[in-house]
């Protein structure tokens, strides 16, 4: 009897265990997420904005639906960070950060285009963008969260980068 | 080893040495510990600092998750070679980087502290350093570095080492110094000792110390100096007071053992410690060990009754010895050295040490038996004074006698006398003269007196005779004789012959007392003489003495057949020729020739009309015994000089004999005055006006009066002395003095008498007995007194005053047999 319990709950352990594999998805892409925006709250520190004053409400913009919204929501609980989610790109005024998450049907370059010369950093995470132009590009290297840097693009768009920042990046362009 | 008996010089090097290994070790131990903790400090500063380099390099590594770049900034930790491991620790305690020294333990897993502990860690070999990696105050990770100290292993050895060396060094420096510097103290240290070893050893305190410099031992060597110099000093000073107190020793043991009476000294234990020579002599027995109780059987101490024995406390000296002073007591001594026995007096007194403890006593013993046998002569001598008293007084009586008569015999001349004796005041007036004058020159005393001495001078002889007395005036010569003619009051000539002698006061001539003597008888004489030349020739031939006539040139004009005679030469051999050739004696030659010519011109001379007793020359050249008288006259005015020399030799002879026999009875004289003197009663004779005639020295000792042989003292002693009944009050009546009523012929026996004195009031208790001296008219012509000063005897004792009766009813008795 109390072997039958027994094998009853493991049985039941067993199935709620497999039996839930979506849940288990979505937890590691939480996970990543949650990193990704402690990197880019991270990257405050090591990137200088011109015409930025720490007075000013630091503003980070997400293009389209991101899980990264609620994680930045709940870093930026006790941060004065405005982070906000647009749907469209045209809603987007002014913003410090803006995050371009990897499914976004707005073509980069019109992104690129629309805030070009202006100090916004433009943070993607799609292999390729860096190079395209993406002032930092979140990228997996061995499994690893590493990002990608164009100098370029971030030196012509008035933005200043830390060293420190540098050494952990892959400069790209 | 006992730290007291290293010499100082080793105690010097010793502290000198010890001092400086401490102070040394002391501050190499303080140099290495700070040395050592100045290293860690810095050491942890710079790994502390490496630490938080690391970390801060490490904070976008870690926030990026960057191990790779951790990794890297850690390699080039390699250029710091004591670094062994370092560990990056995320902040949930992961290794997230680490880094190992090549050939260091690669797993090696640091021991994470609580985060809130110090931020190092020393063990012995490794120091591991701590250093949190802050993001926004926010720890994100822990740096970890474990470095090894072999450094600070070596610094340590390298320190140590070179501590050693230093100690070694400073101690080999510490140790020449002291070398050195000990020659400074420790030398002149050991040289006082040696000094004062030395003079511990030779007692040589002249031996001085060297001064140098003008530290502790110079003042100590100056003190020892002076100490020296001091005990030197004293040492001197010792010597020549224990040589003082010899020679005092000496000179008092010398005393003690020539003294007269006997001393004798004894201890506290009655033991005899001096007994001097004379106290064995009287004695008769010196010192003897014999116990107290015995000394009077031993010596034979007895009372002056000569019969009983003392009794053992009564003794002076068992006196002396209980504290008692005893003074003068009389003691007879008869033991079988002395069978005869003899009475002492004797003196005990204690002796004392400061503080009053009686530590023995003196005895000192005098002699009293010459005493006792001196009273016993001086009985005897008086008795025979008595008599001798006696004898002399019936002599003096006779003396006496003698001067009265010759007195009487005088008188007669001198009121007989036909010569005129005058004087006059120093111009010539005549002040006094005798009644004789009125025989002589016719006028009475009242006439001449007042009148000049030249009116009596006949005319023609005035001018002669002013000139001769101007001459005598002149010269002051003493006396003159001359001869000149003077006129009577009736104008008849008369031949005199005048002495005039000065009276002077000093040496201021006052007048002259003058003799006139009528001489013209004689004149008439000579001028027969004269007449009969051939009677006068006879005359001188026949004189019994020589006679030799000299005229004023001094040669011999008339030498008569004795004159032959008596000097060997005849009458043609001297006639002519100068007499003091002749004659005189060589000695006396020069004395006559001036005499003679002084008389030719002053018309006097010592030898003129002078009998004189002189020696004369005989022809053999043999000088004898001469009696000469020397006239001088004057024939048809020029001197001639008669000598009349009588030849003595014989007679002189005799007389010589007869003073030997003078001398002898005048030394009687004087043994028998030697005896009045010495005998111990005041002996006084007085005449009948109570002029002292003889006094011996008792009579001076007891009233003070003496006998002056100048001028007669005469005896009134009622005035210097009060004088008193035996009972000192009742004044006695001085008529009734024994002198007094003798010399009214009244005998007296022992009158007591006190006699004051009235200026001293020094009373005195005298016995005198007077008796009177009468000749055979019954005249009482002296008194007698003999006076005995019994002050003395009434002061002695009633065995005393008993021999006194005895010595009373003595002189009572004889008294009586006078």
């Amino acid at each position: 009897m109390k072997l039958k319990h027994h094998i009853f709950f493991l049985a039941v352990f067993i199935i709620l265990m497999g039996g839930n594999p979506i849940s288990a998805q979505e937890k590691a892409v939480q996970n990543e997420y949650a990193l990704k925006a402690d990197f880019l709250y991270r990257f405050v520190d090591y990137v200088y904005w011109k015409d930025y004053s720490k007075k000013q409400t630091f503003k980070i913009a997400i293009l389209e639906e991101s899980p990264i919204t609620a994680s930045l929501l709940n870093v930026a609980k006790n941060k004065k960070i405005e982070v906000k989610g647009y749907k469209n790109l045209n809603e987007i005024g002014f913003c410090n950060i803006l995050f371009v998450p990897y499914n976004c049907t707005v073509p980069i370059e019109t992104i690129l285009t629309k805030f070009s010369g202006k100090p916004v950093l433009i943070v993607t995470e799609q292999k390729g963008y860096g190079k395209k132009g993406a002032h930092m590009n979140f990228v997996y290297v061995e499994n690893k969260l590493k990002f990608e840097v164009n100098l370029k693009a971030i030196n012509k768009a008035g933005i200043g980068i830390s060293s420190f920042l540098l050494q952990h990046a892959i400069i790209v362009q | 080893m006992n730290l007291r008996n290293i010499s100082i010089k080793n105690k010097l090097v010793l502290m000198q040495v010890f001092t400086s290994a401490f102070v040394l070790g002391i501050c190499i131990t303080a140099f290495v510990l700070i040395d050592i903790k100045g290293f860690k400090d810095r050491k942890v500063i710079s790994s502390i600092a490496i630490a938080q380099v690391v970390g801060f390099n490490s904070v976008s590594a870690l926030e990026f998750l960057d191990n790779a770049a951790a990794k890297k900034i850690l390699s080039e930790l390699k250029v710091q070679n004591d670094i062994l491991n370092v560990n990056i620790l995320d902040q949930k305690g992961n290794v997230f980087a680490s880094y190992t020294k090549p050939g260091s333990d690669s797993n090696y897993r640091f021991a994470v502290p609580a985060m809130n502990q110090k931020s190092f860690r020393f063990t012995n070999e490794n120091l591991f350093v701590y250093s949190k990696i802050k993001k926004d105050n926010k720890t994100i990770g822990l740096v970890c570095i474990r470095f090894e100290l072999s450094e600070l292993n070596k610094i340590k050895m390298d320190v140590l080492s070179l501590g050693i060396v230093l100690l070694i060094v400073g101690i080999g420096l510490a140790f020449l110094i002291a070398m050195i510097i000990k020659k400074y103290i420790s030398k002149p240290l050991l040289n006082l000792v040696t000094v004062i070893q030395k003079i511990k050893d030779t007692g040589d305190y002249k031996t001085r110390m060297v001064v140098e410099g003008k530290d502790e031992i110079s003042i100590l060597s100056v003190g020892l100096n002076n100490m020296l110099e001091n005990i030197e000093k004293r040492d001197n000073e010792v010597a020549l007071s224990k040589e003082q107190l010899n020679e005092q020793n000496i000179l008092l043991q010398s005393v003690i053992q020539n003294m007269g009476d006997g001393l004798i000294v004894v201890d506290e234990n009655r033991k005899f410690i001096l007994w001097n020579t004379a106290g064995e002599r009287i004695i008769g027995i010196g010192p003897l060990d014999i116990p107290i109780e015995r000394w009077v059987q031993t010596y034979g101490f007895f009372l002056p009754d000569t019969k009983t024995i003392f009794n053992t406390d009564e003794l002076p000296l068992v006196k002396a010895l209980n504290g008692e002073e005893v003074d003068n007591m009389e003691i007879f001594i008869q033991n079988y050295r002395k069978p005869e026995g003899l009475f002492v007096i004797v003196t005990a007194r204690p002796l004392k040490n400061p503080a009053g403890e009686i530590t023995g006593g003196v005895l000192v013993i005098h002699d009293i038996t010459e005493r006792k046998n001196s009273e016993t002569e001086i009985q005897k001598l008086n008795e025979e004074l008595e008599q001798k008293v006696t004898e002399r007084t019936a002599q003096l009586a006779e003396a006496i006698e003698t001067l009265r008569k010759s007195e009487e015999k005088y008188r007669e001349i001198v009121e007989n006398i036909s010569d005129v004796v005058h004087t006059s005041d120093y111009k010539g007036y005549f002040t006094y003269i005798n009644p004789a004058c009125k025989k002589l020159t016719g006028y009475t005393q009242d006439e001449l007196i007042g009148k000049h001495f030249s009116e009596l001078v006949a005319p023609d002889w005035k001018d002669r005779v002013a000139e001769f007395y101007l001459n005598q005036f002149k010269n002051k010569i003493d006396e003159t004789l001359f001869s000149f003619p003077i006129l009577t009051k009736s104008r008849e000539q008369k031949w005199v012959e005048q002495t005039v002698m000065q009276l002077r006061e000093g040496n201021r001539i006052t007048g002259h007392k003058s003799i006139l003597r009528d001489i013209t008888e004689r004149k008439a004489a000579e001028q027969k003489l004269k007449e009969s030349e051939g009677q006068l020739q006879t005359i001188f031939n026949e004189a019994p003495d020589a006679l030799i006539v000299i005229n004023d040139e001094g040669n011999i004009i008339r030498w008569n057949p004795q004159a032959e005679k008596i000097f060997g030469w005849s009458l043609m051999e001297v006639m002519g020729k100068p007499m003091h050739t002749l004659i005189i004696p060589e000695k006396y030659r020069e004395r006559h020739v001036k005499g003679f010519h002084d008389f030719l011109i002053t018309g006097e001379g010592p030898i003129i009309n002078k009998t004189i007793e002189i020696t004369a020359l005989n022809k053999k050249n043999v000088e004898f015994d001469v009696e000469l008288t020397v006239s001088p006259a004057t024939i048809l005015g020029k001197y001639i000089f008669i000598a009349f020399v009588k030849d003595i030799s014989l007679r002189k002879e005799m007389e010589n004999e007869k003073i030997e026999a003078d001398k002898l009875v005048h030394l009687n004289e004087l043994k028998l005055k030697l005896i009045l003197e010495n005998i111990g009663e005041g002996i006084i004779v007085t005449d009948s006006q109570k002029r002292i005639v003889l006094s011996n020295h008792m009579a001076e000792e007891i009233i003070g009066i003496k006998q002056d042989l100048t001028t007669p003292t005469t005896l009134d002693w009622s005035t210097k002395y009060n004088l008193y009944y035996p009972d000192e009050q009742t004044v006695f009546p001085a008529q009734n003095l024994p002198l007094d009523k003798a010399l009214k012929g009244e005998s007296t026996d022992d009158v007591e008498i006190i006699i004051e004195d009235s200026e001293t009031k020094a009373k005195k208790r005298v016995i005198i007995s007077g008796r009177p001296i009468i000749d055979e008219n019954n005249y009482v012509i002296a008194a007698v007194a003999n006076i005995k000063d019994i002050t003395y005897y009434k002061e002695l004792e009633v065995a005393l005053e008993e021999s006194e009766q005895k010595y009373r009813k003595l002189i009572g008795f004889k008294s009586d047999k006078k």
